[in-house]
């Protein structure tokens, strides 16, 4: 296919506003799928993408389309996952395209990742289809959006595409303008090699399976290929598209979109973002843009019963073959024994992965709150990146203390301003930006901790404003903070795995919390358990869990032993659950406390 | 293995007690004879199988309200299982009474129809008590029942009394207790108020409308009676009963043993060969499955070795003799230290149990933690 009919595109926009739904109707309407071979919304493969009604992996099509002046056109359909957390690689998919259709709801409008998501896309100079979206809804209002479109995002609304991706609306008018108001690629084929590596996954027969964009040059099968940032050499064994089945084709030509199987055995081998190039006549410059992707967010993942540790690590083995972006190292705690510490992109990655160790790999796993990393500065100079609260007390000299701070971005209706302000002011956030996009909505901007947001803000700011109010955020820099450490005692004993980083001027408050939250959660024992939480050697909280005196049944006879039995079972079973820590036994809801302390 | 416990159950009574979740059902004269011909059918068909090389060591009428049936029909009940099984020559026969439901009459036709012990459902000498207990019967009534049985020569009454009421102090259960040591039982039982699901009183708590003492209160009681009738000269033998040297009930040891009983009539269980069943509950439907299959079994199940092996320890706990590791290790083929020696050392280093080589049995504190102790040998 020549590079003039070529449209390589992603659909961008706010979650729920839409995305997937529509990209399931261009692959229909195009013909790639019958309607009876497709599962709702192609393009979230993984079950729980369809369970959670978002794309975590991002996927490509290659669609055929017939346009109404009669020539055929290829587009390649990139698909971009629709979480913060995966940022990196959203630019990393954008920048493979010409174009965008952003998406907007048209009964909610602009919202916080619209906003950054339209930004990514600018930043690559990329032609922007507003789509407006749900049209069929009583309650849309295209005209409020496009007035919104204009005034906060200076885009062009006048032809924005309007659409119901549900009732099938408006789809072959966004196809016409694809044709239209994309660019084509326009990469010179007689040029060095020059592909970017924007996903990549493992696949268990194939080996590592990487989705490129060639940008300059031909790539054909047999090439001796060398990825410029990871430095491996390889020679490529399959090229092809996916329709959305694989299938396979000689070459890519500037403009293509496609898969390469290269004889790949590793995952972390390819990096998201990185230059694939001829190895016998490369290209002189590698991609701008490419970056490191660097966890975020740590946890210790500790299987709730010793037994499972092997399963556990072969787990984190096989998983990290298909998820290069988190990482996972050994280490011992000693209230929770044999673990791994895990660092992920964000919150719902650190989920993502938690849930698919229980689920695919039977792995009862207990999680440790999450931390963001700190930074140490020694007074010999030295910087120490410090990714668990329990490893503090190790590092000597601390000269001061630097924590990691993010531009947040809130677009809520007016009437919940004052909760929001009280709560980032509670979460020491400093505001940057206040903007109405019109009299009932506004756009705030925030610099904050990271560590304040680590934990549960985004579900607070979901209920303080009934659920109106979107978030979205980018990492900002390291600052310096008064930051101590809260440890928890049980019985006088510390709990490594509950310790916590906190700022020092709301460490006596969340100290109270916790005790009191923990004391919820710790069920009754045959002793009595002390829960205390101390900064330093100075006890801030003391909260007691009294003995279970009395746990005995009156009346066993023949009728109640089967049932009385069936009842011990399933308190055993519950029991099985909780983690012996010392002689206390805690359930992992206990350590999940530690998520909820609101901090008021 | 060879004895087997009887147990027969009547599902009638005059009224349901709000915190009864026992099977019981109103009385239904129109019922009555077929479920009895049910009942003796039943009895019959079990016999055919269960009868041979065994011997029957107690017989247990149980409700409900047994003495709802007219007592030529408690007669010709006790009569098939003379005639269907081999009673054994000092066989325990036991019927739960309810106070002022029995005549001088019906008692002395009792007696000779061969039932000798009577357990009588007491609860409390205090009327207030009675009455909140939703009891029909008053504390004077309990006197004149027991006076008519021991006058008709009832050597062997076994009394059931009930603490931790809403509202209990240790002075109101003391006055019980000593009212209740002055009939002179030969048995006790002292049963803690518990709320169980679908009853009157669990709607009422959930409704903020019964609150039972706290449990600091509750363990108080419960060792007040602990203390009172041992000290009178009751041996303490099981987690609620108590009894005179040599009047442990028999068929309610059988149960706390793991031994195999027959459950007859509705909604009854029963243990036998390795295998638990449950009869359908109401009573019309017992009649039509006995009717039309001999037997009117709901659900059955075979528990594993190891689900054997923790019924037998958590009944078997319930003694304060405990457990006999021998004959549990004959039983099962297995190693006791190997199988629960880890256990056993924990809670042992925890005084909650105590153990040599002969048994296993709960500690004193152990006793009140009873459930907490036998969860611990549970897989």
């Amino acid at each position: 296919m020549q590079q003039e009919r070529i449209r390589n595109f992603s659909i961008i926009a706010h979650i729920d506003h839409g995305k997937s739904t529509l990209a399931d109707k261009l692959i229909l309407a195009t013909g790639a799928l019958q309607a009876r071979e497709m599962k709702d919304q192609v393009l979230d493969s993984m079950d729980l993408e369809r369970e959670r009604g978002i794309t975590i992996k991002a996927q490509t099509v290659r669609l055929k389309y017939k346009a109404r002046d009669g020539q055929g056109y290829v587009f390649n359909m990139i698909d971009t996952p629709g979480h913060v957390d995966f940022t990196y690689e959203v630019s990393r998919s954008l920048a493979a395209c010409e174009g965008v259709l952003l998406v907007v709801d048209a009964t909610q409008g602009i919202q916080a990742q619209t906003i950054a998501n339209l930004n990514l896309a600018l930043q690559h100079n990329l032609a922007v289809i507003p789509v407006i979206n749900k049209i069929d809804l009583p309650s849309s209002n295209p005209d409020m959006v496009r007035e919104q479109l204009e005034d906060i995002c200076q885009v062009d609304a006048t032809d924005a595409v309007l659409t119901s991706a549900k009732e099938g609306i408006g789809i072959d008018e966004l196809l016409e303008a694809v044709v239209h108001r994309i660019p084509a690629p326009n990469g010179e084929e007689t040029k060095p090699l020059k592909c970017l590596l924007f996903d990549a996954w493992y696949d268990a027969y194939r080996g590592v399976v990487v989705l490129i964009k060639v940008r300059e040059g031909v790539l054909n099968v047999g090439t001796r290929v060398r990825l410029m940032a990871a430095g491996g050499t390889f020679e490529v064994e399959e090229l092809g598209t996916f329709n959305p089945a694989p299938v396979k084709t000689q070459s890519l030509r500037a403009g293509d979109v496609g898969y390469m199987i290269a004889g790949i055995k590793q995952l972390d081998q390819t990096k998201i973002g990185d230059t694939v190039t001829d190895a016998e006549r490369p290209t002189e410059k590698p991609l701008p843009g490419y970056k490191e992707v660097k966890p975020m967010v740590f946890s210790g993942l500790y299987p709730i019963s010793g037994e499972q540790y092997e399963l556990l690590r072969d787990a984190l083995k096989k998983l990290k073959l298909n998820d290069a972006s988190f990482t996972y190292e050994a280490e011992t705690s000693t209230a929770l024994g044999f673990g791994f510490r895990c660092g992920f992109l964000g919150l719902l990655h650190m989920e993502i992965i938690r849930e698919r160790l229980e689920r695919e790999y039977g792995v009862s796993l207990l999680t440790t709150a999450p931390t963001v990393v700190y930074k140490l500065l020694t007074t010999d100079g030295q910087i120490v990146m410090l990714d668990n609260p329990s490893k503090l007390r190790e590092i000597r000299n601390i000269d001061h203390m630097e924590e990691p701070c993010v531009r947040g971005t809130i677009i809520t209706p007016e009437e919940y301003l004052g909760a929001i302000m009280a709560l980032t002011r509670d979460r020491r956030g400093i505001q940057t930006k206040m903007e109405y996009l019109n009299p009932q909505t506004v756009l705030l901007q925030y610099e904050l901790p990271f560590n304040e947001i680590v934990l549960d803000f985004y579900d607070r700011l979901k209920s303080i404003t009934k659920g109106y109010a979107s978030f979205d955020y980018e990492f900002l820099e390291f600052r310096v903070s008064d930051l101590v450490k809260l440890d928890i005692l049980l019985n006088a004993e510390l709990v490594d795995a509950l310790s916590l980083i906190v700022h020092k001027d709301k460490a006596y408050y969340q100290g109270r919390d916790l005790a009191k939250k923990l004391k919820e959660q710790i069920p009754r024992q045959m002793f009595e358990v002390a829960i205390q939480a101390a900064i330093g050697s100075k006890v801030v909280a003391r909260e007691t869990v009294k003995a279970l005196r009395k746990n005995v049944l009156a009346k066993c006879y023949g009728g109640d032993i089967t049932r009385k039995r069936k009842l011990l079972e399933k308190q055993k079973a519950g029991k099985k659950k909780m983690k012996l820590i010392g002689k206390v036994e805690i359930p992992q809801e206990a350590f999940l406390a530690v998520l909820r302390t609101d901090g008021k | 293995m060879n004895s087997l416990g009887l147990y027969l159950h009547i599902p009638y009574c005059l009224h349901k007690c709000g915190y009864c979740d026992f099977n019981s059902h109103p009385v239904n004269q129109g019922e009555m004879d077929a479920y009895v011909d049910a009942l003796l059918r039943e009895m019959d068909h079990y016999a055919r199988e269960w009868s041979a090389g065994r011997t029957v060591a107690s017989i247990f009428l149980g409700g409900g309200t047994p003495t709802t049936l007219p007592v030529s029909a408690l007669e010709t009940i006790l009569d098939r299982c003379r005639n269907r099984f081999a009673l054994e020559p000092d066989c325990e026969i036991t019927l739960e009474a309810n106070p002022a439901t029995i005549s001088p009459g019906f008692l002395s036709q009792l007696r000779n129809a061969g039932y000798h012990r009577i357990s009588i459902g007491v609860q409390s000498f205090h009327d207030d008590e009675l009455k909140l207990l939703d009891r029909v019967h008053s504390a004077d009534e309990v006197d004149s029942t027991v006076a008519m049985a021991r006058a008709e020569g009832f050597d062997n009454l076994s009394l059931d009394l009930m603490f931790a009421l809403p509202g209990h102090t240790p002075e109101r259960w003391r006055e019980s207790l000593r009212r209740a040591l002055a009939k002179d039982p030969e048995h006790l039982s002292t049963y803690n108020l518990t709320v169980e699901p679908g009853t009157v009183f669990e709607k009422l708590r959930r409704g903020g409308r019964l609150t039972l003492p706290p449990e600091d209160l509750q363990l108080e009681l419960y060792q007040e009676a602990i203390h009172t009738l041992t000290a009178a000269g009751y041996r303490h033998y099981e987690i609620s009963n108590f009894a005179k040297p040599g009047r442990e009930c028999r068929h309610n040891l059988n149960y706390w043993n793991n031994g195999d009983f027959l459950g007859l009539g509705a909604g009854a269980s029963m243990g036998l060969g390795g295998r638990r069943s449950k009869n359908f509950n109401l009573p019309s439907r017992y009649i039509r499955e006995v009717l039309a299959r001999g037997h009117a079994v709901e659900s059955s199940e075979s528990p594993t070795p190891r689900e054997a092996m923790e019924e037998t320890l958590m009944l078997g706990l319930r003694l304060l003799q405990g457990l006999p590791i021998r004959q549990f290790e004959d039983r099962f083929q297995t190693s006791f230290q190997t199988r629960f020696g880890k256990t056993a050392e924990s809670l042992l280093q925890k005084g909650l149990i105590t153990l040599d080589n002969e048994r296993l049995a709960l500690s004193h504190r152990g006793l009140f933690l009873a459930d907490s102790v036998i969860l611990e040998f549970f897989a």
